[in-house]
């Protein structure tokens, strides 16, 4: 270096060029970049580099054959990751609703696009994003003679599932509709996939309960019924095949599912010891029917025999692709399984009053390390004949501490309050936090000591009547809080939104719920 | 004690743990083992070494940096951290661009990480929320696009 000569910008060395680039944000990275031709050629690797660790930090895939600018694109997830970090929503825009009677069946809320019944009618609102304001159609049941009841959505398939079994023969008749027009949806083969009921057995259980969950994965369709003896019956809904059903040989302690991926599911036990969740596989390529394999049984925290367990799990919609309006979609990978488990007292009779209710937070990781496993493990048996291999007894003292978290809660009854690793967590009506388990995502909290966000990494004790030694679990997680200053009964939540809906219950003979409107904050 | 000479030939004298965050010096001393044998920095002017020494004696016992501390100071976050840490290290790189080039020069050289990274940031904190045009008037910067090419990378890389 000559120091009669003064240091022209360009002539720094690349390393240095770069290094500057580093600790650009996105915006003024772009503007840098295109100063000259020199440090656009640069900036071309390095907003690559960039983009492909973002997405990754994120938990995100990208979408194939996007048309945005990458620029625009990594500038996007940057805005999103500090717009949640604080909870700092760009703007609000509220879809009014009237005054809609919600009778049974919670909203569906999936890729952008939330699904509500009524009595006769089906609304189907895709939400308001940051670019568009969105739009909504009512789905009229008499117009196609197929009663609202339990019903499921997966917009990037353009998918309406109905399932209608209150009927007076045997054969319950679940309905794969399009959810823009509600016809026939193109790519089923059969329009109507059939199964027969129980009924006959069932009908002198009393104060019997019943419950239905539909869950879709690209072209796998899961319905678990959660009965006297619960039933799950998993199909490919394009092609009609039925690919399990468990029929009534489900063990009675099983009241809960989710699927996990297209080739694997969850049950949860309410077992005596304390619960547990069995993870399963299966074929699902299959055409003539399989018996999934159980995997792994998870065992919960052990409990006192002076008391039940309830337990149900639920994770974020998985999509078929990314949504229309979306720049990018949360990895299937990147996802949080809340399981909500209560304690009620062996004496009690009435269901509803619960000793505590706490919710456990576990990442699919957890779960695909063991699927991971098996496969590697069946692999290696050296023969067709060689015996099943047998399921994995996971006690609680050996997975629960290092891959849970439990925090007591209110229980929740609705679940669409989770987002690949994202989960509302509400503290009352009017103030909730939002729970963020990529710590990928989340690591840069502890950076700077913010009001209302900050990394949780000292290890959750909970102690209560219930368990036998005081629980200690330890995922880490970030926290953003958040008080609205009014009360909403339900929040759902995806990548680019939050939505607190205002509604409000009306107790006469059982309780009616009215939604007024969606308040959608976009981020 | 350690002896430094600068390209100008003046000589500092400086105390062994201040002239060992430059890792050049310190892998230097370590080569050479117990000697007084001034250390002579080719590349450096005195002048740009009175800065580099001001940052280094009051920084001198600041923790090193390490890459898992909380996750902070990795490198996939730190471009989210890009303020300038302190009053002290804003009021430090409040220079001249020549001064400022030929600090981030001679810390590249030293090989002292946190001075060349904090230089970098102050570089970058120049940049932040200007515009393209902007930041070549600040860097002095030719626009050798063709205006067909200017339109064409601009496309690409701004939404419409």
């Amino acid at each position: 270096m000559h120091s009669l000569v003064k240091p022209v910008f360009l002539d720094l060395p690349q390393e240095i060029l770069l290094k500057i680039a580093v600790f650009l944000d996105p915006v003024s990275l772009v503007r840098y970049a295109l100063a000259c031709k020199k440090l656009h050629d640069m900036y071309q690797d390095l907003l690559k580099l960039r983009y492909d660790i973002e997405l990754h930090i994120n938990g995100m895939v990208d979408k194939e054959d996007s048309k945005t600018p990458m620029a625009q694109r990594l500038s996007r997830l940057y805005d999103l990751r500090l717009g949640w970090k604080d909870l700092n929503w760009k703007n609000m825009k509220e879809v009014d609703l009237g005054t809609y009677f919600m009778p049974n069946h919670p909203p569906e809320f999936a890729a952008g696009v939330v699904a509500i019944s009524s009595e006769d009618s089906l609304k189907v609102i895709w939400l308001p994003s940051a670019e568009g304001n969105g739009r909504m159609v009512e789905h009229h049941s008499r117009s196609a003679h197929i009663p609202i009841g339990d019903f499921t959505i997966d917009p990037t398939q353009d998918l309406l599932v109905l399932l209608n079994d209150h009927i007076r023969n045997d054969t319950a008749r679940v309905h794969l509709r399009t959810l823009s027009t509600n016809e026939d949806h193109p790519l089923a083969l059969h329009p109507i996939l059939t199964y027969k009921t129980y009924e006959d057995v069932f009908a002198d259980q009393r104060g019997r309960r019943r419950h239905v969950k539909i869950r879709i994965v690209n072209d796998i369709l899961a319905l678990f019924i959660d009965d006297f003896w619960s039933r799950l019956l998993i199909w490919n809904w394009r092609n009609g095949v039925i690919i399990y059903d468990s029929k009534l040989e489900l063990d009675i302690t099983i009241k809960n599912f989710t699927l996990v991926d297209h080739e694997s599911f969850l049950l949860t036990a309410n077992s005596d010891i304390g619960g547990a969740l069995l993870l399963y596989t299966f074929d699902s390529t299959s055409l003539s029917g399989v018996t999934p394999v159980l995997v792994a049984r998870f065992g919960l925290p052990p409990i006192r025999s002076s008391f039940r367990v309830k337990v149900s799990i639920e994770a974020a919609p998985l999509h078929a692709k990314s949504p229309d309006d979306a720049l990018f979609s949360t990895s299937p990978t990147s996802r949080i399984y809340v399981v909500s488990i209560s304690y009620i007292r062996e004496e009690e009779q009435d269901y509803r009053k619960v000793h505590s209710s706490y919710e456990l937070f576990v990442h699919h990781r957890t779960f695909k390390k063991y699927l991971d496993g098996y496969t590697i493990r069946d692999k290696e048996r050296s023969t067709e004949a060689d015996p099943k291999l047998p399921p994995l007894e996971v006690a609680w003292a050996n997975w629960g501490e290092a891959e849970t978290r439990i925090l007591s809660c209110h229980p929740v009854p609705w679940s669409r309050h989770m987002h690949g690793t994202r989960v509302v967590h509400v503290k009352n009506g009017c103030s909730i936090d939002v729970l963020d388990f990529n710590m990928e995502r989340t690591a840069y909290f502890g950076c700077k000591s913010e009001a209302n966000a900050r990394v949780c990494t000292s290890p959750s004790i909970v102690t209560d009547d219930v368990f036998l030694s005081e629980v200690v679990t330890k995922l880490p997680y970030g926290l953003s809080s958040m008080d609205f200053g009014q009360p909403y009964h339900i929040y759902m939540v995806d990548n680019e939104r939050l939505i607190a809906v205002d509604g409000f219950l009306q107790t006469v003979t059982q309780v009616n719920y009215f939604i007024k409107s969606l308040d959608v904050h976009l981020f | 004690m350690v002896i430094l000479i600068t390209s100008d030939n003046v000589k500092y004298v400086v105390e062994k743990d201040v002239a060992e965050l430059s890792v050049l010096v310190k892998n230097m001393l370590e080569d050479i083992g117990p000697s007084d044998e001034p250390i002579p920095l080719h590349n450096v002017t005195s002048t740009v070494f009175n800065k580099v020494l001001e940052y280094c004696i009051y920084h001198r016992n600041d923790p090193p940096p390490s890459d898992d501390d909380e996750g902070c100071a990795s490198p996939l976050h730190k471009y989210l951290a890009s303020h300038i840490c302190s009053e002290w290290d804003q009021r430090f790189f409040d220079v001249d661009q020549a001064l400022l080039f030929d600090i981030i020069l001679a810390a590249n050289y030293l090989d002292i990480k946190t001075l060349l990274d904090d230089a970098c940031k102050a570089v970058a904190h120049l940049i932040q929320g200007k515009s393209t045009e902007e930041i070549r008037g600040i860097f002095n910067i030719v626009n050798d696009f063709t205006p067909e090419e200017e339109a064409r990378v601009k496309k690409e890389n701004v939404s419409s």
